[in-house]
């Protein structure tokens, strides 16, 4: 018994460790094995779904006049319940969500604004979107 | 049978403190001290001179780290407020224990 909660509060207690570091840096690995993202800005995610805009571009002033998108794929394994091991198993992934293609889809010349579109379900399957606004 | 119980409750603790670290928190090239119970902050996203004289928001919101849906991106923020020309852009985090939080783009400019 006594066994059974010295060893429950050495797991609460190696969680708030856990907890400790996640927040008090910018941990990009961490970030990483969850969404596979490599973004300036990623909001909070969520264990079921999620899917959320952010800015992928923090240096531009305008928008233009049209708008591309670009899409990628992917499915793995969760990285959980280890996510400092390994930054997720990616298993499949297909796509381009390139910039480029994205100012194609478009008829963009001259690119103005980039933001990107995540979607993730039960951390199994992410849709990746390169959203460029242009002219 | 008590002493069972521990171990699930434990594990289920760690596996909480393991999504809070990894999903709990925002990323952002800065960020301010975050609290674990309580945040609610405003840090630079892009910081320029000029500030404008319009504001525009647009928010990502996150229940219980489990869902997490809303439009954050610049492009979002500046249409809320009718701003054409982007001059400084910030965010605000607000966090309440991991059950309610909220990502919000701030967009200034005319």
């Amino acid at each position: 018994m006594k066994r059974a909660i010295a060893a429950a509060l050495a797991l609460a207690g190696a969680a708030l460790v856990a907890v400790l570091p996640g927040c008090a840096t910018r941990s990009d690995v961490l970030y990483r094995a969850i969404a596979d993202v490599r973004a300036p800005v990623i909001p909070p995610q969520g264990l079921v779904y999620t899917h959320f805009r952010a800015p992928l571009a923090l240096d531009s002033t305008g928008f233009g006049s049209k708008h591309g998108a670009a899409v990628s794929h992917q499915i793995g394994l969760p990285p959980l319940p280890f996510p400092w091991l390994y930054t997720g198993l990616d298993l499949f992934s297909w796509g381009d969500a390139s910039q480029q293609t994205a100012a194609a889809s478009g008829g963009i010349t001259k690119v103005e604004h980039v933001d990107y579109d995540l979607m993730i379900v039960l951390m199994v399957y992410r849709r990746f979107t390169t959203e460029v606004y242009g002219d | 049978m008590r002493g069972l119980n521990a171990l699930p409750t434990a594990l289920a603790c760690l596996l909480l403190g393991i999504a809070g670290s990894t999903l709990g928190c925002i990323a952002a090239p800065v960020v301010p001290p975050i609290g674990l119970v309580y945040t609610d902050l405003d840090a630079p996203l892009a910081p320029r001179g000029d500030v404008g004289s319009k504001r525009g928001t647009s928010t990502v919101t996150s229940i219980l780290f489990l869902v997490s849906t809303g439009d954050g991106s610049v492009r979002a923020a500046a249409r809320n407020g009718g701003i054409r020309e982007v001059k400084l852009v910030d965010y605000e985090y607000k966090n309440v224990l991991g059950v309610f939080q909220r990502y919000t783009t701030v967009v200034y400019g005319d």
